[in-house]
């Protein structure tokens, strides 16, 4: 008989980390309320094509990300390490979209919009950055042997992350580059 | 693993049609802040419905209440 | 060789025990002079020069705080899986694990108690320091410039303390053990929330190397963008505490949620778990306000951005936002805890139910859902738009709806009870005084027209002293008496503890009463000096508040002389029926002999025929079953 409640593992990280989530949506739900409070529902000249471009780079690396562990799951290691890779590199593409977008603006830091708009793009980019860094991290795991059908708690939780920094991006883009009044 | 492996075939399916989805709906949300009406109150709700789509479907909220068989295995 | 490091440890000389430290202060160094070069490198590919202070000490320090906690153990426990390879679980068992990257909620519960006690000492040293200040109307010891310094200082550490001492010290040592768990879910986070707070501290004191800050605990904008740079490392220091808060704050959830032990349902869980559960939420959850609030004023400072540039269209207005929402929340970390051990010693001290259990449970949730809708009435007259004002005046008074539930229960529990008067049941009954007059005191600062009179006098510096010292502090020192022989496994002295708590019971209210005079009379707060008309009242109030600081040397001498001489403690010296107490003192590692089934409600003080609260199965593996 087991007396003490001990739940399994996976419930309780999982838990966790739709916790931590919660706490992240805090940090990004201040940033898009001073947004709004500072350069009100208008946004300055703004790359508008570059941004749906890498609005649907992330989207679709989410589906690779979900390939990936869907991979591990079923035990099939190059399904895994072969759409960890391209989720990878599509991330960096993200990145260097948002680069390409700061090397061109057309406003500087110092105005409102511009101060909405780079702390949002940069908090974001770097939760990205901080995705693919684990990611890069996971493949290594995953090219040495770690992870299995029946251990992959690790890339289950990196996986939603990045659908977190997805969910975060679906906000951010139309405010920041769309919405006039 | 046969199994597993049709189940994995399934949901790809599942989350290539949530990936259409939210590609369908980023369109046409730029069509809309591009070229018809940008206000933030019908921005908020492509944005709502993508937030929506990937929380409930690629996050899988559920799975935080329902125990999934495959995992019991 | 990284284990070989790890058995000296265990088995070499009393000097051993300093090695993580120091091994994290050298990882730190190491990890500065990378972000630092880095930053460097960057700047110096776009023509710029290689070191700029925001900047460079910004980024240098991320990597010297990543560099701490790898360097005091978190590599060992936790780092090496990262790269595939296998954690090292052994360490030390002795006194040094107190000083380790141990993973124990009980070692790092009193690891948090240590330090923050020592802290709130520090900082009473710096209030000793202020009332010597006003010794005379012009000031005494400090110039203006040093003077706003330790009073923004002395307001830091005590905010830090009234953050952290409840939920991380008796939340962590007690928390897993009242719901009859064997840890917290996820004892590496505790750790870590744990050790992210060296860095704190270091950072606050360096701060005064750079100039220090002068805004106070509050970091108000615009004055902190333009200040010395040691605003830079205070920015830094909080969004590190607020790190370690959230950390905290989803661990205890997750614990609460899934952890408890069989039997253990929500209407059975100890008073004071509840008000940790409704605690933490708002640390998950609001502190990221505080931490957006630090950011942006880095980036105004390093970045060049306009948050609260007014000159380029920015707001002020704005850090008062950001950092109340966050803010207001906060005091209720400092005081659900608090709220909750009182209502706890109360039922057990008056040998009596718990009155309304439910309708206290309801009014910290309560307190809870209505956190974040109040804030606004900290800038009544910093100039918001008027028509906020009613609707936050609104908000506030219902909110002290749901503090007054709790406040019922209180006196319900005592009403009729046969009150047995120890040390922790004194503190109990003065907290509840204490936060009586801090709560009708607060009335005249949510409304707007009595606000617009009072504010920035020492009105002010008095209710909050009264809700926060009165409250939270009354309530942690019937928590450290009444939770002392569980963590020590020996009995303080009675006499010298109600010797204590008359002394403190006096000085506060000595020094704190006269303080809402002196405001109501034109005593301005977070000023240097006074008007000469005031002395009469502010020498009162620094005799009355010396005495409060010697009264805290009869709490150390009492701590100190018990620890090392106090009697053995039983198993349950009060005869509670909470599970803490069916335990031994202190409680063998992972808490329970064997796991309890919890079979009753708590507080069922003289209920005749009710059930007892645990069983303990198989039977006869404890003979300490509740009575
Ligand atoms: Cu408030």
């Amino acid at each position: 008989m087991t007396v003490h409640a001990e739940p399994r593992r996976e419930t309780v990280n999982r838990l966790g980390l739709w916790l931590f989530f919660c706490s992240e949506f805090f940090l990004f739900a201040a940033l898009f309320a001073a947004r709004f409070y500072l350069a009100g529902p208008y946004h300055a000249k703004v790359n508008q094509p570059l941004g749906l471009a890498i609005t649907l780079v992330l989207l679709v690396s989410g589906f690779t990300a979900y390939r990936a562990e869907a991979g591990i799951r079923r035990g099939d290691r190059s399904a895994f390490l072969r759409n960890l890779l391209v989720t990878i590199l599509l991330g960096l593409v993200f990145l260097a979209g948002v680069g390409v977008e700061w090397a061109t603006a057309e406003f500087a830091p110092s105005s409102i919009f511009g101060t909405a708009f780079f702390t949002m793009t940069g908090v974001h980019a770097s939760h990205v950055l901080s995705g693919v860094v684990a990611f890069a991290l996971a493949y290594r795991l995953g090219l040495r042997g770690h992870f299995s059908a029946e251990r992959h708690w690790g890339v289950e939780a990196l996986v939603k992350y990045w659908y977190l920094i997805d969910v975060v991006w679906v906000f951010f883009f139309p405010v920041l580059y769309l919405v006039r009044a | 693993m046969e199994r597993r492996k049709r189940e994995s075939a399934e949901s790809s399916r599942g989350r290539l049609t949530v990936l259409a989805a939210l590609v369908v709906l980023t369109l046409a949300e730029y069509v809309v802040g591009v070229k018809v009406a940008p206000n933030l109150s019908l921005l908020l709700l492509f944005m709502l419905a993508q937030a929506a789509l990937i929380i409930w479907y690629s996050m899988e909220l559920p799975k935080l209440w329902r125990r999934d068989e495959e995992e019991e295995i | 060789m990284v284990t070989r490091a790890v058995e000296q440890q265990s088995h070499g000389g009393p000097w051993t025990a300093f090695l993580p430290l120091v091994r994290g202060l050298v990882w730190a160094m190491i990890g500065f002079a990378v972000g630092a070069a880095l930053t460097a490198v960057v700047r110096i590919a776009g023509g710029r020069s290689a070191w700029t202070f925001g900047l460079s000490f910004s980024v240098g320090y991320v990597f010297a705080l990543l560099g701490w906690l790898l360097g005091v153990g978190m590599w060992e426990r936790w780092g090496r899986e990262w790269f595939g390879r296998p954690t090292v679980e052994e360490g030390p068992t002795d006194w040094r694990r107190y000083l380790a990257f141990t993973t124990d909620h009980k070692v790092i519960g009193i690891q948090y108690l240590a330090t923050f006690v020592v802290v709130f000492l520090l900082a009473g040293l710096l209030a000793m320091l202020i009332r010597i200040q006003y010794l005379t109307p012009g000031g005494t010891v400090l110039d203006n410039a040093t003077y706003n310094r330790v009073m923004s200082m002395h307001g830091i550490l005590m905010i830090a303390v009234a953050v952290a001492i409840f939920v991380g010290s008796f939340g962590n040592y007690l928390l897993p053990i009242m719901i009859g768990a064997r840890d917290v879910a996820f004892p590496r986070l505790n750790a870590l929330s744990y050790w992210l707070v060296p860095p704190v501290a270091i950072l606050l004191f360096v701060s005064q190397a750079f100039g220090g800050w002068d805004s106070g605990w509050t970091a108000y904008a615009p004055l902190s963008v333009r200040n010395a740079p040691g605003q830079i490392l205070f920015c830094l220091a909080i969004i590190t505490f607020g790190l370690s808060s959230i950390v905290g704050g989803l661990n205890f959830l997750v614990t609460i949620i899934t952890m408890r032990a069989h039997g253990m349902t929500w209407g059975r869980l100890p008073i004071f778990v509840w008000s940790i559960f409704a605690t933490s939420w708002i640390a998950l959850l609001f502190t990221q306000f505080f931490a957006a609030a630090m950011l942006m004023v880095l980036l105004d400072r390093i970045a060049g951005t306009s948050f609260f540039a007014a000159s380029n269209g920015g707001s002020a207005i704005l850090y008062q936002h950001v950092f109340w929402f966050y803010s207001h929340p906060a005091v209720y970390i400092f005081i659900m805890p608090a709220l909750g051990v009182t209502l706890e010693v109360l039922s057990h001290f008056s040998r009596k139910p718990l009155f309304a259990y439910r309708w206290a449970v309801g009014g910290f949730l309560g307190i809870l859902a209505m956190s974040a809708l109040v804030w606004v009435h900290h800038m009544f007259v910093t100039g918001v738009p008027y028509k906020l004002e009613a609707p936050f005046l609104i908000t506030t008074e219902i909110i002290s709806i749901p503090t007054g539930l709790i406040f019922l229960t209180a006196l319900g529990t005592i009403w009729q009870g046969r009150l047995w008067l120890r040390v922790p049941m004194l503190f109990a009954l003065a907290e509840v005084f204490n936060f009586l007059i801090g709560g009708i005191t607060g009335i005249f600062l949510a409304d707007v027209p009595t606000d617009a009179m009072l504010h920035n006098s020492y009105w002010v510096v008095a209710h909050f002293h009264y809700t926060i010292m009165g409250g939270e502090i009354f309530a942690l020192m019937a928590a450290i008496y009444y939770w002392f022989p569980k963590m020590t496994g020996r009995m303080y002295s009675e006499r010298v503890g109600r010797l204590h708590f008359a002394l403190m019971f006096i000085a506060f209210n000595g020094t704190f009463l006269p303080m809402f005079w002196a405001g109501v009379h034109g005593m301005n707060r977070r000023i240097a000096t006074y008007v000469p008309s005031l002395q009469g009242v502010n020498d009162l109030i620094s005799a009355m508040g010396f005495l409060l600081g010697i009264s805290f040397l009869f709490f150390v001498a009492n701590m100190a002389y018990s620890l090392v001489r106090g009697r053995k403690a039983v198993a349950n010296p009060w005869g509670a029926r909470t599970l803490e107490w069916q335990t031994s003192s202190p409680p063998p590692v992972e808490n329970f002999l064997v796991p309890p089934v919890v079979t009753g409600h708590p507080y069922d003080y003289g209920v005749p025929g009710a059930a007892p609260y645990a069983a303990f199965a198989p039977a006869g593996g404890s003979g300490e079953a509740s009575s």
